[in-house]
């Protein structure tokens, strides 16, 4: 197999040196994979891809992306331009992302920041508007746009940037359904020009759906299964251990059940009574 | 096992009662710190979104913003250097036939100015006396030998010329964010010898300032609605006093997770940006303009 283009060894994470945020999380991510990042909320997610990202450093561990160990000093340096090029990510809150005036000035930010030629950053700003169907938005400012428009300028925004690996934190939260469907379309289409997709979730959707590896984290922060969707999904003991499903009670006319229930409605098996 | 999935729910939550309230005396409407946030929201964006003049089809918004920028700053220098009433007086009614031709109410930029001009008239005051402007006296208000005491006719002149100076230049100022949406406004600024990342500050202050005051509104509705009876004076200051540190923890988060996102997006200490204005014969007949009635206060 290739070089893994992270390779995180036993990296544990401290906030404040106080609260533990990972431990002792080892794992190899390779070129192409879509894999999904599963926990339930606090449970290290989020801080497991901003290290990814570069964005924050293990208190102990390693990281090497893209063939260099992931340091302060070596983001410091010229790795950081090709490293930024590379690696997009797509926070969870879309408002802390839409800094700029204007949602052109949001999309051509990144391009523009990385010495990309004018005339370059121009067309990747108008092809990623017209691809994410937000022509009419360009001159409008980020804070009057809805949740989903935000969440699409900030899509933009990164994938201007024409990134090979993807991080995605919580990409569904907040959307309405037809948004939704509309990311499922857009990774979809990713995945297909084999870019890497990573993704922190605890919507099970996604995870059938989109991903071919799942890395599921406990709420003690270590990851507790790595495997495919279809491993990972039929291990129910697992997924309520950790606070992915729980069990659930409903009626159905006379009938009563008794199943486990994740947030986005999973069916999988009833247990009736009368 | 009942259908709250285990969930023992409290008898007096069981319990129903809609009815309507007994009770007919009346509150007294929005109270300090309500007023406070919802005035300081109007104003913000007030300033953000000026009641859509930056669409017009008007004189001003027809020329490039570098241009127009520029223009309204050699009009205020203008402003600086002329020295007698009469000659302010004139230049204030070029800025409010330029409104009109921009189709700006005059009113607004009054309504705008009048704040700055009652702020200053507070703080010049006490140059209308004797003692700091010396000279004819207008009004007498001691006329002891030793100390006298009286408004004179230089000190109300000079209040006058200063007064009418401030209007024409904060009017000016007015009609510039008038009339150039918010976002045009910072792209004119990085047009001129001024570091990008103090215009970026400066721009994300306006932008995140907005985030904020929703979450102060959000933090003050959310206690409203579950307040039934009136806080003392005490309680009201004790929650004042949390929610200015949530805000300040709230924007200290903001900035830090802002820095990580442009970070990620390849920020590196310096912001690169790019102008895509493109200047006309308009916008230098504009120019020259603005130059010509520099020029000639200079001659006055």
């Amino acid at each position: 197999m290739n070089e893994p283009l992270f390779d995180i060894k036993g990296v544990s994470y401290r906030y404040s040196d106080k609260y533990i945020g990972l431990k002792d999380i080892t794992m190899q991510i390779h070129s192409g994979e879509s894999l999904a990042i599963l926990g339930a909320n606090g449970s290290g997610k989020s801080t497991l891809l901003k290290i990814m990202a570069g964005l924050v450093f293990p208190s102990f561990g390693s990281v090497i992306a893209l063939g260099k160990p992931l340091t302060q000093d070596i983001l410091s340096g010229e790795f950081a331009g090709f490293f930024r090029s590379k690696v997009g990510f797509v926070f969870q809150e879309p408002d802390v992302q839409v800094f700029c005036p204007t949602v052109w000035d949001e999309i051509a930010f990144g391009p523009l920041q990385l010495d990309i030629p004018k005339d370059e950053v121009i067309k990747r700003v108008e092809d990623v508007l017209d691809m994410l169907g937000i022509r009419a938005l360009k001159e409008r400012q980020p804070h009057h746009l809805s949740g989903g428009e935000k969440k699409k300028v900030v899509l933009g925004a990164v994938l201007s940037l024409n990134p090979d690996i993807l991080l995605l934190d919580e990409p569904t939260n907040g959307l309405d359904p037809r948004t939704q469907v509309w990311l499922f379309e857009l990774l979809a289409g990713l995945r297909k020009f084999k870019k890497t997709v990573i993704m922190a979730t605890h919507d099970l959707s996604i995870v059938e759906d989109l991903t071919d590896r799942v890395a599921v984290l406990s709420e003690e922060h270590t990851i507790v299964a790595d495997g495919t969707p279809a491993e990972i999904l039929k291990d129910k003991d697992m997924l309520l251990k950790v606070n992915i499903i729980h069990e659930h009670t409903h009626r159905h006319g006379d009938v009563v059940h008794i199943h486990s229930h994740g947030p986005f409605a999973r069916h999988d098996e009833h247990e009736d009574k009368q | 096992m009942g259908l709250s999935n285990g969930v023992n729910i409290p008898e007096w939550l069981k319990t129903t009662g809609v009815a309507a309230c007994p009770c007919c005396s009346i509150g007294r409407g929005k109270g300090f710190i309500e007023k406070n946030i919802a005035a300081i929201a109007s104003f913000i964006k007030e300033v953000l979104e000026p009641e859509g003049f930056a669409n017009k089809n008007g004189l001003l918004q027809q020329i490039d913003p570098r241009a127009r920028l520029l223009g309204i700053l050699l009009f205020m220098l203008t402003a600086a250097l002329l020295k007698s009433a009469l000659s302010i007086i004139l230049l204030l009614s070029l800025v409010i036939l330029m409104a009109a031709a921009s189709r700006v109410n005059a009113m607004i930029l009054l309504k705008r100015a009048l704040p700055v001009l009652i702020f200053t008239l507070f703080l010049v005051l006490p140059a209308v006396f004797n003692f700091i402007n010396p000279g004819a006296p207008v009004i007498t208000i001691s006329a002891r030998d030793a100390f006298p005491l009286y408004i004179s006719k230089q000190g109300l002149e000079g209040i006058a010329v200063f007064l009418l100076r401030v209007g024409a230049m904060v009017s000016l100022l007015s009609l510039f964010m008038l009339t150039t949406a918010y976002s045009d406004v910072f792209r004119a600024l990085q047009t001129f010898p001024i570091p990008k990342i103090f215009v970026a500050a400066l721009s994300m202050t306006f932008r995140y300032i907005m985030v904020l005051i929703k979450v102060a509104e959000d933090s003050h509705l959310a206690r409203k609605v579950r307040t039934i009876k009136p806080s003392t004076l005490k309680q009201g200051r004790g929650w004042l006093a949390s929610r200015i540190w949530f805000i300040i923890e709230r924007s200290m988060e903001t900035a830090e997770d802002v820095y990580l996102a442009m970070t990620a997006r390849g920020f590196m200490g310096e912001i690169k940006t790019m102008t895509i204005f493109e200047m006309k014969g308009r916008d230098y007949g504009w120019i020259g303009f603005s130059l010509f009635i520099l020029f000639l206060s200079m001659q006055l």
